[in-house]
């Protein structure tokens, strides 16, 4: 039973890394931009950007 | 990074919300209407009721929870008495509480002055930040609580333990003697209390106004983040982060690329098809099982 | 009120029923023969949203209604396929493939619209070809009766011509048979040899294609473009229809036709005045209490 739960755990983690993979695949296909799509989309929080307004 | 904790704060409510109807088999998406209504309601009492700060944001938290709960008693009622699809009666009661709830903002909530939004709160209804420099605000401590709490409920009491059952084998359930009736009623009753307080809490927490003027899309994300967590609340902390992680990523890129954010939500859809599916990797799976068994 | 009822009561008003029932209709037919086989299609509202999508873009590029309406039907024929492989061969749940179909549909046709137009809301900016309306040259003459039934959009025609299609093809057609047994029971069937998962399959791809022409009825007949989430729930009501019909053609084309007037009644309250946030509701409101009324009497059934 423990055998099949770590399976599962891993075949969501699999769904995601694949989720991911097609985000990749759609950005680079849709975007004029793509790297800079990709670098926005994956890491753009770490970067201080200031787009929101904090009223 | 703040930015992802405050935007999975709703994240979690809806997950949390979700996985409480996962958890018996029901299949109820009205957490989606009753966020909104939830805060159409409850501005009502953030905008006039002169109540001091503190009691102000705990009543209406509390009605918040309310208004959830009677409605998805509603839809509770519809399945438990009536055997009718909660999946259909609660899509079909998102739209009627999106129109009341429009309905009431127009008629009653408007500020003529604003551009958009109804009349703004009362400034002791509002939560603030807890944490300098960010958003975050005290509803995530709250989230916590109620994470805390769905836990113990669903996994340390015997309610809990029913509502697991009925999930896992209706009729099995029913023969042991659980009354599915209840146990139905329970839970969309305590999804109802979580979604509602949800929809309070983003409220005023991240909002000053009642602004929404469609639904804000909570319900589905949450029932993706209750399916990634397996129903778990304390999986669905970490998956609420993924997801808000998601889309702020996709919010960021929207903004300032050409990357329209409908593709977090076509990539949630792919996910959901993905780990529902039982037979996926169906062939590793007994390989990795039998693996399992040899080396014993 | 009695500027309602004048709207209520007359030929134009019921001409409109039937404008309406259509995608309904052709949704609800796409239920049936699903749930005929056992397999309920909970992706119909995506499918008619993806179709309504397809037609307008398809329509406006070959500059065709008629291609248009025919790439309509393919997408709901593809939509269904893959939600066929989904839940045929990785035993996904139906109803969560479902879900994951729908909000496919709605996160997908705006941002293919965004792509296509750069605007998230309509493609108004997109020439698309709408579907006609005919006259049917004797009936028209007819008074009263002529109005309410000529006149109509070829796919509403379409719409009530399905109903006999699946009917006799649930009934009289050796696919039909099929159909009923393997929703019956799956073990017999296969017993007797019959390939369930097929059976399955091209029951789901016939309510794709259903669902799609109601779709494209949306987009390319009803209004000439498309617009976010144009499909409001209408894919969800002809599964209600389904539902209280019994999975039979004729019931549900009936319950489709009220729910169809309950659009059309909450059409006319919104002309006359009445607050349209909460005169949209009915539909939706009728729809809860139909399942009420059917569940209920149900319920009462399986007791005795």
């Amino acid at each position: 039973m423990n055998r099949e739960k770590t399976f599962n755990i891993m075949r969501t983690f699999v769904s995601m890394i694949i989720a991911v993979i097609v985000a990749f695949i759609i950005i680079m296909i849709v975007s004029d931009d793509p790297i800079k799509s990709i670098r926005l989309f994956f890491i753009g929080h770490l970067l201080n950007l200031d787009i929101w307004e904090i009223s | 990074m703040g930015n992802i904790i405050e935007a999975a704060i709703p994240l979690i409510f809806s997950g949390l919300a979700m996985s409480v109807v996962f958890q018996a088999s029901l299949f109820n998406m009205g957490a989606e209407g009753i966020f909104f209504f939830s805060a159409a309601v409850i501005s009502f009492i953030a905008i006039w009721a002169p109540l001091p700060h503190g009691i102000h944001q705990t009543t209406i938290i509390v009605a918040g929870a309310l208004v959830g709960a009677i409605i998805m008693s509603i839809i509770g009622i519809l399945k438990a008495k009536f055997g009718a699809s909660e999946l259909v009666s609660s899509l079909m009661m998102n739209n009627v509480l999106l129109g009341v709830g429009s309905y009431l903002m127009t008629k009653y909530l408007r500020d003529p002055m604003a551009s958009q939004g109804s009349y703004p709160y009362a400034k002791t209804a509002l939560f603030s930040s807890i944490v300098p420099g960010t958003r975050i605000h005290l509803g995530l401590i709250i989230a916590l609580i109620v994470t805390g709490l769905v836990y113990v409920f669903i996994y340390r009491t015997k309610w809990g333990y029913e509502i697991r059952m009925v999930g896992q084998n209706k009729s099995f359930a029913e023969y042991s003697g659980i009354n599915v009736v209840k146990v139905i009623m329970i839970s969309h009753i305590v999804s109802g209390l979580i979604s509602g307080m949800g929809g309070a809490v983003e409220s005023i927490a991240m909002h000053k106004r009642f602004e929404w003027s469609m639904l804000p899309g909570f319900g589905f994300d949450g029932a993706l983040i209750a399916m990634l967590a397996n129903n778990n609340p304390l999986g669905v902390i970490f998956s609420s982060l993924f997801v808000a992680y998601l889309r702020t990523g996709a919010d960021i890129v929207a903004r300032l690329s050409d990357v329209p954010t409908e593709l977090v939500t076509i990539l949630q859809s792919l996910v959901i098809l993905l780990i529902s599916a039982e037979r996926f990797l169906h062939s590793y799976k007994q390989r990795w099982i039998e693996r399992g068994i040899g080396n014993e | 009120m009695s500027k309602f009822l004048d709207i209520i009561l007359s030929t134009q008003f019921f001409y409109s029923i039937f404008r309406v029932t259509t995608p309904i209709l052709f949704a609800s037919m796409g239920a049936v023969v699903a749930n005929t086989a056992g397999v309920p299609n909970i992706g119909i509202e995506g499918i008619m949203l993806i179709a309504a999508f397809t037609g307008v873009f398809v329509s406006a590029a070959t500059q065709s209604a008629a291609i248009g309406l025919l790439g309509a039907a393919l997408s709901g024929i593809l939509l269904a396929g893959l939600l066929a492989f989904f839940t045929l061969y990785y035993r996904t749940n139906p109803i969560l493939g479902g879900i994951a179909i729908n909000s496919l549909a709605s996160g997908g046709t705006i941002f293919l619209l965004y792509l296509f137009t750069g605007d998230k809301g309509s493609a108004t900016s997109v020439a698309s070809k709408v579907v006609s309306e005919i006259n049917i040259l004797i009936i028209r003459d007819i008074p009263v009766i002529g109005e309410i039934i000529s006149g109509h959009n070829i796919l509403t025609y379409l719409s009530l011509l399905s109903v006999v299609f699946v009917y006799v093809l649930i009934k009289k057609t050796p696919l039909g048979h099929h159909l009923r047994a393997v929703g019956e029971s799956k073990n017999a069937a296969e017993s007797v040899g019959i390939n369930v998962n097929r059976v399955k399959l091209i029951a789901l791809l016939i309510s794709g294609l259903l669902a799609g022409l109601g779709g494209a009825f949306m987009s390319m007949g009803y209004v000439s473009t498309f617009s976010r989430d144009m499909v409001s729930g209408r894919g969800w009501i002809a599964i209600a229809a389904e539902a209280m019909g019994k999975t039979n053609p004729i019931a549900t084309a009936v319950t489709s036709l009220l729910f169809g007037a309950s659009d059309a009644i909450s059409n006319a309250a919104a002309a006359v005045g009445w607050a349209s946030d909460l005169v949209r509701t009915i539909p939706y409101i009728a729809t809860i209490i139909g399942l009420l009324i059917f569940s209920a009497r149900e319920l009462k059934k399986a007791r005795l």
